[in-house]
């Protein structure tokens, strides 16, 4: 029976690109892969709040070593490579 | 959670943070992952969703542009049919971020440098997490100053005077305030205005505003005490209906009141727009505030005002030239004549007051006999007129229920109004009549009804009181009766009573007079008469004093009773009077022509006594001139007076359309029958005076009665002399004169001839006195106001003959002489 599992499919693939569009329109600075793994953890009943608050920490944390890292401008560059 | 599910949910997030952060060390990534999941399984028990899928999405709106939200809105929509297990936690998820995102970008913002700097190695992460932050660029100027202004006239104090009171506070007060209750800031003080608190310190130019804006719960103290004050209990239908009616324009106060708030909840709430400033509140305010100067007027103008009066007080408010001031004014005229519109309606159809607080205008009087009724019972209570009705129709009012109750109780006619089920009465129960009742239109609907009621009613009362009662009969009666317009009753009556009445007062008895009274009736054609008029037909007399005869206490009187009392009673007493006047003048005129019969019936006897003749002769023009004067006085006072009086009286009884103008023109009829018949205040001298000249007639019957029976006597004894003479002395033979005889002859001859000089100056003095009293009593007639009387005294001196013994006579009737006395009158006045 391909038929409905193609529709699945497809019916997943419009469902998360409406979720990315209202990503998009909140400015919520997730990219598609992101979003994705995001949505499936709240699909599998993750707090919401709590995963929120995790994936800003990780983006902050993120950023900070960034920062760090423009400050030892060598690292950076290594880094990109 | 299954061992399954964990296993997913831990691999998810290793995956999500190699996501995040990119390709890291491994001991970094692992830091990360045990934070998330350490943080994650602290917090998966709880979920405490309070929020709901709604307000999760109009929250996430609100965060929006316009633009924004609508595409929002049809993306969720196409969400909701997508198989989705959780939903709500995904889309808190994304409003989480969401508010994540405005902090970076406000971040952004105030880092420029920082911002771009890092721009370039988030580009290589992930091509499209770079595009995205590059749409936060562009977008986050914009956004960000918008919420700057939002929040920045919320708190200006705060801004710029850490002590004062923000404008939040304030309005929450204001609103507070026009509810009539104290808030934290504005309290009440003695006279229910509100006050700013002075401890507290307000911005100058916040609290000139809320002061002006506080007038608005002054205001509505003042209408609320005024209202408590007239509710209490026996205020009255009126007073309750008025409160009533404030009470309904307060609520839509209070609704406005409420949409305030509500709008103040919206501004405060998490979807606020913008805030409500004092400027707001001015705006909205205006309106009520108006409405509400009007109210406190009116309830101040009619503090302790009820009925009649309180309509009055508010319908001075109603010419007022604005429509919305009118309007407001006439809603509560409206409901507040409502009441006495009833109370109108239910008096004029069937004459019931139902009035328990005394608030109509038109009152009754307990205890009041059935035939003062119509004059007593029911009068208009001045203070309760409302203004919009005038005297006149508040007249036609009081009369149509007057009427009513009239026909009811003394006529005893219950017949239902003949109109009361056509057309007119019909309509009573529109709305519209109200209205009508104040307006009172000269032609409206209302006075059509009102007009055509007092006439219907009225009518019937005149119909019933000449029909059923014989109002025209009865009058005919008295007229007949007392005011001796039958001619031949009366002398009948004189005749028969003569003897009776000749006995001293204190020795009459009524019952005796009452049988020659109806002897009298019987005999006189008076019979045809309705036998109804000669039963109510009485005699009456007075309280008799010393040294009275029956002539001065006798008086004729009519009994009235049932309706026409009504029309007669009052005047029962001024008809006695009348017919006692004219009773006396009648008496007069019989002794005078009962003296004219002896003297007649003498003469033939008289003319062989010679002497006698200048006596009888001086009698006979005492007598003339003594009938001429009753006779003319008779004659002004039957004709000219009554017959005249009654001639006008007769027309206007065939116009009158109204009980109340056949007792106006009934008494008037009295009344100029009773000052044409000399017997009012002003003529009391002239009344005395005419007394005074009908006394030298009873002198003079006294007089002539004595001298009837001397002169018979000594005509009798000159008669037996001449017999004995010439009959029985030619019998007897013997001497017809003897000395003794002559002797005795002469004695009594001479007496007699004493007894005529006597009685010719006693008639010389009686003629002088009596002619002394009638030129004053013609002096007096001519310098009366009175045309008619001057004109009588004229009259009664036809030939000149006082005229020409007195000269002052002359001058009355001059023009210099009246021109002097309007003068003289003038300067008196």
């Amino acid at each position: 029976m391909p038929e409905p599992v193609n529709y699945q499919v497809n019916a997943a693939r419009k469902t998360f690109q409406t979720l990315h569009q209202i990503s998009k329109l909140l400015n919520t600075n997730l990219d598609a892969a992101t979003l994705s793994i995001c949505v499936r953890l709240c699909e599998n009943g993750v707090n919401p709040h709590a995963l929120a608050s995790v994936v800003k920490e990780l983006q902050r944390e993120v950023n900070a070593m960034h920062n760090a890292q423009t400050d030892s401008g060598t690292s950076k560059t290594s880094l990109t490579k | 959670m299954t061992e399954l599910e964990s296993e997913t949910v831990s691999d998810l997030l290793q995956k999500m943070v190699i996501s995040i952060c990119g390709e890291q060390k491994p001991d970094v990534l692992r830091r990360f992952m045990r934070f998330a999941l350490g943080l994650l399984s602290s917090t998966q028990g709880i979920e405490t969703f309070r929020e709901d899928e709604l307000s999760v999405a109009s929250h996430i709106k609100s965060k929006l542009s316009a633009h924004d939200a609508i595409q929002f809105d049809r993306l969720h929509n196409d969400l909701k049919d997508k198989p989705l297990k959780n939903r709500l936690g995904i889309l808190i998820f994304l409003l989480n971020m969401g508010q994540s995102a405005e902090q970076v970008k406000e971040k952004y913002f105030t880092f420029p440098d920082t911002r771009l700097g890092l721009h370039s190695p988030m580009a290589s992460s992930s091509g499209q997490s770079s595009q995205t932050s590059c749409a936060h660029a562009q977008i986050v100027p914009a956004s960000s100053t918008g919420s700057s202004i939002r929040r920045f006239p919320a708190n200006p104090s705060r801004i710029f005077n850490e002590d004062c009171v923000s404008e939040d506070v304030l309005v929450r007060d204001l609103i507070y305030s026009f509810q009539g209750i104290e808030g934290k800031i504005l309290k009440l003080d003695s006279n229910y205005g509100f006050q700013i608190d002075s401890t507290v310190n307000v911005n100058r130019s916040h609290r000139q505003a809320v002061l002006r804006l506080s007038e608005l719960g002054y205001l509505h103290n003042v209408v609320r005490k005024g209202l408590d004050r007239m509710s209490v209990a026996g205020a009255g239908i009126v007073a309750d209906s008025f409160v009533a009616a404030l009470h309904q324009e307060l609520s839509e106060y209070y609704r406005f009141i409420a949409i305030m708030q509500e709008e103040v909840n919206r501004a405060q709430g998490p979807l606020g727009l913008d805030g409500v400033t004092l400027s707001h509140l001015h705006l909205w305010a205006y309106d009520p505030l108006e409405t509400l100067k009007w109210m406190a007027s009116i309830v101040r103008a009619c503090r302790g005002q009820k009925g009649g009066a309180l309509a009055s007080a508010v319908y001075a408010f109603s010419h007022h030239g604005d429509a919305v001031v009118k309007r407001l004014v006439k809603r509560i005229l409206q409901s507040v004549c409502d009441p006495l519109y009833n109370m109108l309606m239910r008096w004029i159809t069937d004459g019931e007051l139902d009035d328990p607080y005394k608030e109509f205008f038109i009152e009754a009087c307990a205890d009041v006999a059935d035939d003062r009724m119509w004059h007593e019972k029911y009068q208009v209570r001045d203070s309760m007129v409302p203004s919009f009705i005038s005297k006149c129709q508040a007249k036609k009012i009081l009369g149509t229920g007057k009427s009513i109750n009239f026909l009811r109780e003394v006529c005893k006619d219950f017949a239902p109004l003949q109109g009361r089920d056509t057309g007119i009465f019909k309509n009573n129960s529109q709305d519209s009549n109200v209205e009508a009742f104040f307006d009172m239109d000269p032609d409206g609907h209302l006075q059509t009804m009102m007009d055509a009621a007092y006439k219907e009613t009225s009518i019937r009362v005149v119909e019933i009181l000449t029909k059923q009662y014989q109002l025209m009969d009865h009058l005919q009666g008295i007229k007949g009766y007392l005011l001796l317009g039958q001619g031949h009753f009366i002398q009948h009556l004189m005749h028969l009573l003569e003897p009776e009445l000749a006995k001293p007062a204190n020795s009459l008895y009524p019952h005796n007079i009452s049988s020659i009274l109806e002897t009298a009736i019987r005999a006189t054609s008076s019979k045809f008469d309705d036998l109804d008029v000669q039963r109510r037909l009485d005699v009456r007399l007075l309280a008799p004093s010393e040294s009275e005869t029956g002539w001065d206490v006798f008086i004729l009187d009519y009994n009235v009773d049932g309706p026409i009392g009504t029309i007669l009673e009052p005047n029962r007493q001024t008809y006695q009077t009348v017919f006692f006047s004219l009773w006396r003048a009648k008496r007069m005129e019989t002794i005078l022509s009962a003296i004219w019969k002896q003297q007649t019936t003498s003469a033939k006897m008289f003319r062989k006594m010679r002497e006698v003749l200048p006596i009888q002769n001086h009698i006979h023009l005492i007598t003339s001139s003594m009938v001429h004067l009753v006779h003319q006085m008779q004659y002004y006072f039957l004709f000219e007076v009554i017959e005249c009086s009654w001639d006008i009286f007769a027309k206007q009884l065939g116009q009158a359309d109204s009980l109340d103008d056949i007792i106006l023109a009934h008494n008037n009829f009295v009344e100029s029958v009773r000052r044409g018949t000399l017997l009012d205040e002003q003529s009391q001298e002239l009344m005395d005076h005419l007394r005074s000249v009908y006394g030298p007639i009873l002198d003079l019957q006294n007089l002539e009665e004595n001298f009837l029976a001397r002169a018979t006597q000594e005509y009798e004894a000159r008669l037996n002399e001449e017999e004995f003479i010439g009959v029985t002395s030619e019998k007897t033979k013997k001497w017809g004169k003897t000395k003794a005889g002559d002797i005795e002859n002469s004695e009594r001859k001479s007496a007699f001839m004493k007894y005529l000089n006597t009685l010719s100056i006693q008639l010389r003095l009686l003629s002088r006195t009596y002619q002394d009293r009638v030129k004053k009593f013609l002096l007096m007639l001519a310098s009366a106001e009175d045309v008619s009387l001057q004109l009588l005294s004229v009259r009664l001196d036809f030939n000149e003959y006082y005229k020409s013994k007195d000269s002052r006579l002359v001058a009355p009737l001059t023009y210099q002489h009246r021109r002097q006395n309007e003068q003289s009158l003038l300067s008196c006045k």
